[in-house]
């Protein structure tokens, strides 16, 4: 069975800088200049994404299919 | 540059604060405000960069308790320190972040969504009370109670106990609001937190017991788990969810509501077309959100807007102003239920962003899709008075309204 692997995406629009995603994964995402969070990780399994994509108070970081 | 008024409380800034704000913004960015004893941020940019600023710390309870009371006074309300010093929202990291990553489990948009069937049930209840009634005081007969409740329930507390609350919450609020230490008013508030805690206390030890399916519950599993997490932990925790909870959710119904009913084509177009329900929530906070500001305290000496700060100065960082401020917001004086983005301050930003929003806007949008299907003919009696309060932005009672 072929395993999809994805990428997650903050939008900068949503994004209150709450820094939950970092602490939850501090090689995946990363605090900008700017106050917002951003992806820098290497592509996930879709699980871990959505547990993190869930732990966002504004539901900021959307999933996003590597293909 | 014409001189500043330093009063905070004077009766036309608080009855509309705009004009104040602009002349903040465009004239005195960073502003030491003599009379407060602080620096007044007003500028979306620089209230923006001091919530996100690692060198500004949330902790405002120990200068003022080292430095605004005697070593008898110290003694005498060092429960009140204790109680307000675990708070998340006067902690500052590492035991912040550990705090507020068990918190934040179970505030998550999806956990509050389990919460939805409370809320309705509350909701329905409520205005079922206002069916064939002429006039209702918004504040006494829903926005008050509704929080209240829902926050009682959600934590684990017997709805008979809710009205219990009022008086302790009151108790704490005053001293928050006095900002100084007026010896009775301390006094009070230490009493209503000794009380508080002692019933808190009372449900802990029932759920030793027996756990139940409550947020009282799951915090006293966490604790177990967690050596760094004692019972007071758990305790003090309840007693912020539950002011937290309360009072802001109350004004920030208030205060969208009387706007709305102020601007009828605004309420029209919102009833009309209740797709536009969250952002025309998001411009209620944008517009009249329940504080005005809240505070930080310097970590270190910096440069803000030209002024210089020093380490332990304190600041006032004024969302509201920020809020308004049309280097970020197209037309800001005009209340728009469809503006969108909407990146308001309202529930703060960074570190220490309201753990609870996910709940008060789903309060929101279950209780103002109801009001306004419900009762169309709404229409104000009273006139909108603000309570003078530096950082609340809050209607005095009674908000009385015409249902027919
Ligand atoms: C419209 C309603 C509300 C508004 C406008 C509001 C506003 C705020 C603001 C501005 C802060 C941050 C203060 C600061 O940065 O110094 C905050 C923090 C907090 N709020 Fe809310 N709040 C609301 C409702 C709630 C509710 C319903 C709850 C709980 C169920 C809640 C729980 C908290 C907690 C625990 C914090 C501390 C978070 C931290 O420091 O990490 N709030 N709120
Ligand atoms: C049981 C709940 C609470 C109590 C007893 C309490 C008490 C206090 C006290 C004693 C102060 C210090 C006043 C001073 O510096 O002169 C204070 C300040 C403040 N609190 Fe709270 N607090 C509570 C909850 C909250 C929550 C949940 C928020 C945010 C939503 C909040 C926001 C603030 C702000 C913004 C200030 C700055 C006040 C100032 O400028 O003087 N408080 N509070
Ligand atoms: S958890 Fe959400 S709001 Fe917080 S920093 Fe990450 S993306 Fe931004």
């Amino acid at each position: 069975m072929e395993t999809k692997r994805f990428r997650a995406r903050v939008n900068p629009d949503l994004c209150v800088g709450s820094t939950m995603c970092i602490l939850e994964m501090p090689d995946a995402f990363r605090m900008r200049a700017d106050g917002h969070a951003e992806f820098v990780g290497d592509a996930l399994d879709p699980d871990t994404v959505r547990d993190v994509a869930e732990l966002c108070p504004v539901s900021a970081i959307e999933l996003i299919n590597e293909d | 540059m014409g001189k500043i008024n330093d009063d905070l409380l004077d009766p036309e800034i608080v009855q509309n604060p705009s004009p104040y704000y602009k002349v903040l913004r465009e004239e005195h960015p960073c502003y030491w405000n003599e009379r407060w004893r602080g620096w007044v941020l007003s500028r979306y940019e620089d209230v923006y960069g001091a919530l996100h600023s690692t060198d500004m710390l949330a902790d405002r309870i120990t200068p003022f308790f080292r430095h605004r009371l005697s070593a008898e006074e110290q003694r005498r309300f060092a429960l009140t320190y204790e109680v307000l010093h675990s708070f998340v929202v006067f902690l500052d990291p590492p035991r912040h972040t550990h705090l507020r990553r068990i918190f934040s489990r179970a505030f998550t948009p999806k956990a509050v969504s389990t919460m939805r069937g409370v809320v309705e049930g509350y909701v329905q209840e409520f205005f079922a009370n206002w069916d064939g009634r002429d006039v209702v005081d918004l504040n006494k007969d829903f926005a008050y109670p509704f929080p209240a409740n829902v926050i009682a329930s959600i934590i684990g507390a017997p709805r008979e106990d809710v009205h219990r609350f009022h008086g302790w919450a009151d108790g704490l609020t005053n001293l928050l609001l006095a900002g100084v230490g007026e010896d009775q008013r301390m006094d009070r508030a230490q009493d209503a937190l000794v009380e508080f805690k002692a019933y808190l206390k009372g449900l802990y030890d029932e759920r030793l017991k027996q756990p139940r399916d409550d947020m009282m519950s799951w915090l006293m599993e966490v604790e177990q788990n967690d050596p760094t997490l004692t019972e007071d932990d758990v305790l003090h925790s309840c007693i912020l969810l539950l002011n937290a909870g309360h009072e802001t959710t109350q004004d920030l119904i208030c205060n969208t509501l009387t706007t709305l009913l102020e601007l009828p084509d605004q309420m029209d177009l919102l009833r009309e077309n209740p797709q536009h329900m969250k952002t025309g929530i998001e411009e209620g906070l944008r517009f009249n959100g329940p504080l005005k500001g809240t505070m930080r305290i310097a970590g270190k000496d910096m440069e803000i807007a030209g002024s210089r700060v020093r380490e332990g100065d304190r600041l006032l960082l004024l969302m509201g102003a920020a809020n308004r401020d049309p280097a970020k917001f197209e037309n800001p004086e005009q209340f728009d239920v469809t503006r969108n983005p909407n990146p308001h301050l309202s529930f703060s930003h960074g570190l220490h962003f309201c753990l609870g929003a996910p709940l008060a806007r789903m309060e929101m949008e279950i209780a103002f899709n109801e009001l306004l299907r419900r009762f169309p003919k709404m229409h104000l009696l009273s006139e909108v008075k603000w309570d003078p309060r530096i950082l609340g932005r809050s209607i005095e009672a009674p908000i009385n309204i015409a249902l027919q």
